[in-house]
């Protein structure tokens, strides 16, 4: 491997790793506070990136500086939106129910958004506009090191940071952490359970839709479909990292994108394999993953 | 009693009112996956054979009578394309067109085989679709045969003495078109400096184009489809292969109307083809203009592929003067036929003998042809 | 209820065969149809075998469809490549492809059912996509890779399949319902009473994984040599989720629901056919609603049975036996091991008895002694330790100091279900019923280490099958009657009051006939003639039964009532030991309950109030 391809394969790497670990944060917040595996939620990203595109080649004329973040802002608040009620008319239901039942539902929900996606605006993948500023920066060895994959991973690392800051130093933040907790303690203190749970709800839409523009623009195309590979690829990640966990999702994030890129160098044909098995290996070494806790039941 | 007689009477008479309206026209089959991963391509030759049937019926028909094609939708899945294929049995189709992809048209030609019913495949290129039986026909030439013109295309015309691949290995198309691309090179002395494996729906591949990078290649052949060229693409220039010439099989065709403005980006994009926008026969030209008029959009491959499946199967429905499953299936074998992939034939495995295309991509990203190399 | 088991097969053979006529002609007589049933066919064997795993097991695999592709290319790369070209080697090439999933499941299963809940789902998950990888790559020479496999003979008819499928759900059946299924279902409810009750868990788990897998290989093989190709990517996670949403969609742990689901689910596909995209749209949104509205499936646990309908149709059909007195003597009844008290030595016996959580030593140095017949009492304020040491002595945790002698031999490292079949049983502080088994079939669980018949005699259904499951029965009888709750043997555990459910327990306890009882605060939530009742039933118990007790209590009146003796814990040591009135008086007893300058010395009766 030489120097230059090492480099690029590294950010590259990193960049992947980042968009997965903002994915992998809206499942572990929300299995760690509904233990639910929302499987739907690699399906707001697909979302997500048709608003954006929407708002682009529909909505506005030119794409200006403007409208790009009015686009984003607004990718935002859909998939905000269209997650709490996800949650209110799909999940909400079922807090009491088998747990399988509401994954049923949650496939069920995955479903229907991509099938409903794709009687919007076709199954056909469609270009992606441009929204982040991808010059490059400088060469090495010919090869262009890009603004994109450094910008995707500078804001999804303040994201984290600041998910982080709002989780452990606020009040919403300790509200959430309670409910995950025991959901019956919490309802008892006076904390508001159904609205704790939509605010999680709106924590993981909004990093899914930030995620969203980032991985669009770095395929360059949206479809459909394309939600459920990063979708299934970030759960991996929050599960590795140890699921419920914040540093989790992000530790496993970046690892599995890293791996994932270092095994495409390698030994491409046998990639999935490898990142599954580590998976599978890492789990029966750390039962709980990563930097989750294992919990002893009392019996 | 009276009455009985009576209902069955009214049963009899409307049975024959059924078979009379059966009869009022020719049914045919159409099996594609319309929805699922692979719905792009069971869309597109949908198209091309709904513009086909539009044409016939305008032009009356088949034995005087309309067509009246049925399409069910195969999922990409083999088992749900059998399932659908004996529903379309049970509708009383006289001939298929479809599948699409590869493993369904193979389970549904295995059916297909045990009734002797005429089917024809517009895009399945893997060899064995047409072993079951002799009743089975394709429109679309053969994997090895395109992928070895390409490999010669990049020597004689390219001067390539290295090449670096990319390609599927979860896809019977791209792997047959990979395996036969490695034999012709081993045989024309090109030399294989790098082979990558870039599975279908991957976000990234930029890892496996940096390890050909690294491998410093005169050109790259990817066995891949349009999608996920067109996401290798800027990925290629990124890792410093601008200069590189990219050659790769028909499954390329739609990159442009992918790429969309970005089209410095197939400047040095070639791939092999049965169809070309530039071709001057009257049948292509014709069928570029009217489906142009109609859709909107100039035809692609896949577009024209249908259209010749259905025509190939109408010409033969015509010719046989009945809808006979024998005589249909004899009329195929003799077709002789000029579409808008050119003119055709059957050889002995029902494989179609035509030439192909290369293609390459001038100054406005449109589809340019390059040479035409004769069968 | 229809009694007669020659009768009852009858019906269900009449009725296979009637359904059979039925479904063969309109096969015969049309393509669709046959080639609609032969999917039917494999999805009811995929559902109900993922039910076994997920409905009755209680665990959620993600990759059925991974042991499903197994199967396929076992089964299909042997009749293509290896075996002469027959249908005779269809049946054969099957099994083999069954074989061979259920060894991938064995290798899998192994280390990963240690894992709890989703971390199972997920290595499955991962499984289901790993084999598709190796299809594709390592096993290349064989499955012909990303290529496909083709001209894979078409051995599948419906005559076939339709047996396999009758054979592959009768199987399941007959395992469900037996003291293994009994065992699986324990597993789902509360799997730590289960291993306390003498169900070896771990073993359990893997091997109905195992046979699960073993199913979809079937499946598998059908699949293949209906298609005559095969290409891995049509074995993916989605196409596990199919079988999933059949198996809750019908009900888990409802072989008829999965029966149900799989037919319709297929069928409605089929149906649809015309509607493309809104066909999906459809289903997803079925999907939701139907789980929104009936979140256990279709038909929860409820089973169809023929039998059932007929006889309340028709009540002639409701005939007792001819020989029901015979056969109520014609039993094997579950083993009462003759456990050798040797002289001198305590029945239990403890020895520097310790464990440590990380830092907190949460037992330490404890030494307790159980003659034979003894009830021994072991008191102490919360947290003192005492359900810790219960937890030790019937292996729920590992000590890390000292010994525990049962009957002179040492028990320290045992798993929990051999304690129990050496001769520990207990009752759990917090109740932990098997709750949607009915009662008796509670009690017939902690059967399990004292029946030997083995899993082909439950599906052959043998005479020792037979013999031992009304032994089971009967020993399960008799026990209940001593509490006086025989009448409520077929009612559902969780529909009984808290009383009844302690009581349930110790039920279950000494249905293990165990030497050495152990009750973890029997008469919590018990009002005071029902906690006097329960100190006369602990008397009996001992007398009847011949076991010796060790109870933790917190009701002093019971303690002292019926305790021979007592031990008290604080912080995790024994601080006193002696009879009620040595313990009563005892000064350090008192502070450890009332702090040390508590001027209230009226005795420890006192504590609880």
């Amino acid at each position: 491997m030489k120097p230059a391809t090492f480099l690029i394969t590294l950010i590259n790497g990193l960049q992947l790793g980042s968009v997965y670990a903002l994915i992998a944060l809206g499942y572990t917040m929300v299995y760690g506070i509904v233990k639910l595996i929302n499987f739907a939620h690699g399906d707001i990203l697909m979302v997500g990136s048709y608003v954006v595109l929407f708002m682009l080649t529909t909505v506005f004329a030119a794409q200006t500086l403007l409208a790009k973040v009015i686009a984003v802002a607004a990718a935002i608040v859909f998939c905000v939106m269209l997650g709490i009620v996800i949650d209110r008319v799909a999940y909400k239901p079922l807090r009491s129910a088998p747990r399988i039942s509401a994954l049923i539902t949650a496939i069920g929900v995955s479903l229907a958004l991509q099938i409903i996606a794709q009687l919007i605006f076709g199954s056909e993948q469609i270009k992606f506009p441009q929204v982040i500023l991808n010059e490059t920066l400088f060469k090495i060895d010919k090869k262009p090191v890009k603004s994109l994959p450094i910008i995707t991973c500078c804001v999804s690392v303040v994201l984290m940071i600041a998910l982080n800051l709002f989780v452990n130093k606020t009040k919403p933040g300790r509200a959430m952490r309670a409910v995950s907790e025991d959901m019956g303690a919490a309802r008892l203190m006076g904390i508001n359970v159904n609205n704790t749970i939509s605010l999680t709800f709106a924590i993981g839409c909004t990093l899914a839709a930030v995620g969203s523009v980032f991985y669009a623009q770095k395929v360059g195309y949206v479809k459909p479909l394309m939600g459920s590979l990063p979708g299934i690829k970030a759960f991996i990640a929050a599960v590795f990292g140890g699921i419920g966990s914040i540093p989790g999702a992000v530790l496993g994030g970046f690892v599995i994108g890293m791996l994932e890129t270092f095994v495409n160098y390698f030994a491409s044909q046998y990639v999935d394999a490898v990142v599954y098995g580590l998976l599978i290996v890492v789990l029966l070494v750390r039962p709980a993953g990563m930097l989750g806790k294992a919990v002893r039941e009392k019996v | 009693m009276k009455k009985i007689l009576v209902a069955a009477l009214a049963l009899v008479m409307l049975m024959t009112a059924c078979c009379a309206m059966a009869e009022d026209t020719v049914k045919i089959g159409g099996l594609s996956p319309l929805t699922g991963s692979v719905a792009v391509y069971g869309l597109a030759v949908q198209a091309g054979v709904d513009y086909a049937v539009e044409e016939i019926n305008a032009n009356g028909g088949v034995l005087g009578k309309p067509v009246e094609f049925i399409w069910r939708d195969d999922q990409g899945d083999p088992a749900y394309a059998v399932s659908m294929y004996n529903q379309l049995v049970g509708e009383n189709i006289v001939a298929l067109v479809g599948a699409v992809t590869t493993a369904p048209t193979i389970a549904v030609f295995n059916e297909a085989a045990k009734t002797g019913m005429p089917a024809i495949t517009a895009s399945a290129s893997a060899y064995e679709v047409t072993d079951p039986g002799n009743n089975l026909f394709r429109a679309c030439f053969l994997d090895p045969y395109q992928a070895g013109i390409a490999a010669q295309f990049c020597v004689d015309t390219l001067g390539a003495k290295t090449v670096g691949i990319i390609y599927d290995n979860a896809n019977d198309y791209t792997l047959g078109l990979y395996d036969a691309f490695v034999a012709k090179a081993a045989e024309i002395g090109l030399e294989v400096v790098a082979t990558e494996v870039g599975v279908a729906g991957q976000a990234d591949y930029s890892a496996q184009i940096g390890k050909i990078a690294d491998a410093e290649p005169d050109v790259i052949y990817a066995a891949e489809y349009a999608q996920e060229l067109a996401v290798m693409l800027p990925q290629m220039f990124d890792a410093g292969l601008d200069e590189t010439p990219l050659v790769g099989p028909d499954g390329f065709s739609g990159v442009d109307s992918q790429v969309g403005s970005d089209v410095e980006l197939l400047a040095n994009c070639y791939y092999t083809s049965a169809f070309s926008l530039d071709s001057t026969g009257e049948v292509v030209k014709s069928f570029i203009e009217g489906f142009t008029a109609k859709t909107g959009a100039a035809p692609t491959l896949f577009n024209a592929l249908g259209y010749d499946a259905m025509k190939i199967m109408a010409a033969a429905i015509e010719a046989a003067g009945s809808t006979e499953k024998e005589a249909i299936v004899a009329a195929l074998d003799a077709t002789d036929i000029e579409g808008a992939t050119g003119h055709m034939t059957f050889d002995d495995h029902n494989d179609p003998i035509k030439s192909v295309f290369v293609i390459s991509f001038d100054e406005e990203g449109k589809e340019q042809l390059e040479t035409v190399v004769e069968p | 209820m229809v009694k007669r088991r020659g009768l009852s097969s009858l019906i269900n053979l009449i009725c296979i065969l009637l359904l059979f006529v039925v479904m063969r002609s309109a096969a015969v007589s049309s393509v669709s149809l046959n080639t609609l049933f032969i999917q039917i066919g494999y999805s009811i064997i995929m559902a109900t075998s993922l039910n076994l795993a997920c409905g009755y097991l209680g665990e959620l695999p993600l990759g059925h469809a991974g042991f499903m592709s197994v199967g396929a290319y076992t089964a299909a790369v042997l009749t293509t490549k290896f075996l002469p070209q027959s249908a005779a080697v269809y049946p054969f090439a099957l099994v083999c492809g069954g074989l061979m999933a259920a060894l991938f499941a064995f290798i899998i299963g192994v280390p990963a059912l240690r894992l709890k809940g989703d971390y199972l789902a997920i290595v499955t998950l991962g499984f289901g996509e790993i084999i598709r990888v190796l299809i594709n790559t390592v096993f290349a020479p064989l499955t012909d890779g990303g290529k496909g496999l083709f001209g894979i003979p078409t051995y599948a008819t419906f005559t076939d399949t339709f047996i396999v499928t009758v054979l592959c759900v009768a199987a399941l059946y007959m395992i469900v319902r037996s003291r293994h299924g009994r065992a699986t279902i324990a597993i789902r409810e509360n799997d730590i009473a289960a291993e306390s009750s003498g169900v070896h868990v771990a073993n359990y788990k893997v091997k109905m994984f195992v046979i699960s897998a073993f199913f979809a290989g079937i499946a598998g093989g059908i699949y293949a040599h209906q298609l005559g190709v095969l290409t891995a990517a049509k074995f993916d996670f989605n196409r596990s989720i199919d079988y999933l949403v059949m198996v809750v969609f019908g009900g888990m742990g409802s072989l008829t629901g999965s029966i149900f689901a799989g037919t319709a689910l297929t069928v409605v596909q089929y149906l649809m056919a015309s509607l493309v995209e809104y066909r999906q749209l459809a289903y997803a949104l079925l999907l939701i609603i139907m789980m929104i509205f009936r979140p256990k499936g279709i038909f929860g646990r409820w089973e169809f049975s023929m039998t059932r309908l007929l006889a309340r149709v028709f009540p002639a059909l409701n005939v007792e036996p001819k020989n029901a007195e015979a056969l109520q003597n014609d039993v094997i009844l579950p083993d009462t091991p003759q456990y050798e008290v040797p002289a001198n030595t305590p029945v239990l016996r403890t020895s520097h008895l310790g464990i440590r959580f990380g830092g907190l030593q949460a037992a330490d140095n404890v030494e307790i002694s159980l003659g034979a017949g003894e009830i021994v009492g072991l008191i102490g304020p919360n947290g003192a330790g005492k359900t810790t040491v219960f937890n030790m002595l019937t292996g729920v945790y590992q000590p890390t100091d000292g010994d525990i002698r049962l009957l002179g031999r040492s028990i320290v490292g045992m798993k929990p279900y051999a304690i129990t079949e050496a001769g520990i049983a207990r009752t759990f502080q917090n109740i932990r019923l098997f709750k949607s088994m009915t009662v008796i079939e509670n009690i017939e669980v902690a059967f399990q280490t004292r029946m030997h018949y083995t899993l082909v005699d439950s599906l052959l259904r043998t005479k020792r099958f037979r013999r031992a499951e009304r032994g089971a029965r009967k020993r399960a009888l008799e026990i209940l009657s001593v509490f006086g709750m025989e009448d409520l043997a077929d009612q559902s555990a969780d529909s009984l009051p808290y009383g009844m459910q302690r009581r349930l327990e110790i039920c279950r306890a000494l249905a293990a006939s165990p030497k050495v009882l152990l009750l973890d605060e029997p008469a919590a939530g018990m009002n005071p003639t029902e906690t006097h009742e329960l100190m006369e039933t602990i008397r009996v118990i001992r007398d009847r039964f011949g076991v010796t007790i060790l109870l933790i209590e917190h009701d002093m009146k019971l303690v002292m009532g019926i305790c021979e003796r007592i031990y008290v814990l604080n912080y995790g040591s024994v601080i006193a030991e002696g009879t009620p009135e040595q313990i009563r008086s005892n000064p350090e007893v008192i502070t450890a309950y009332l702090g040390k300058n508590n001027p209230v010395n009226d005795g420890v009766g006192g504590a609880t109030c």
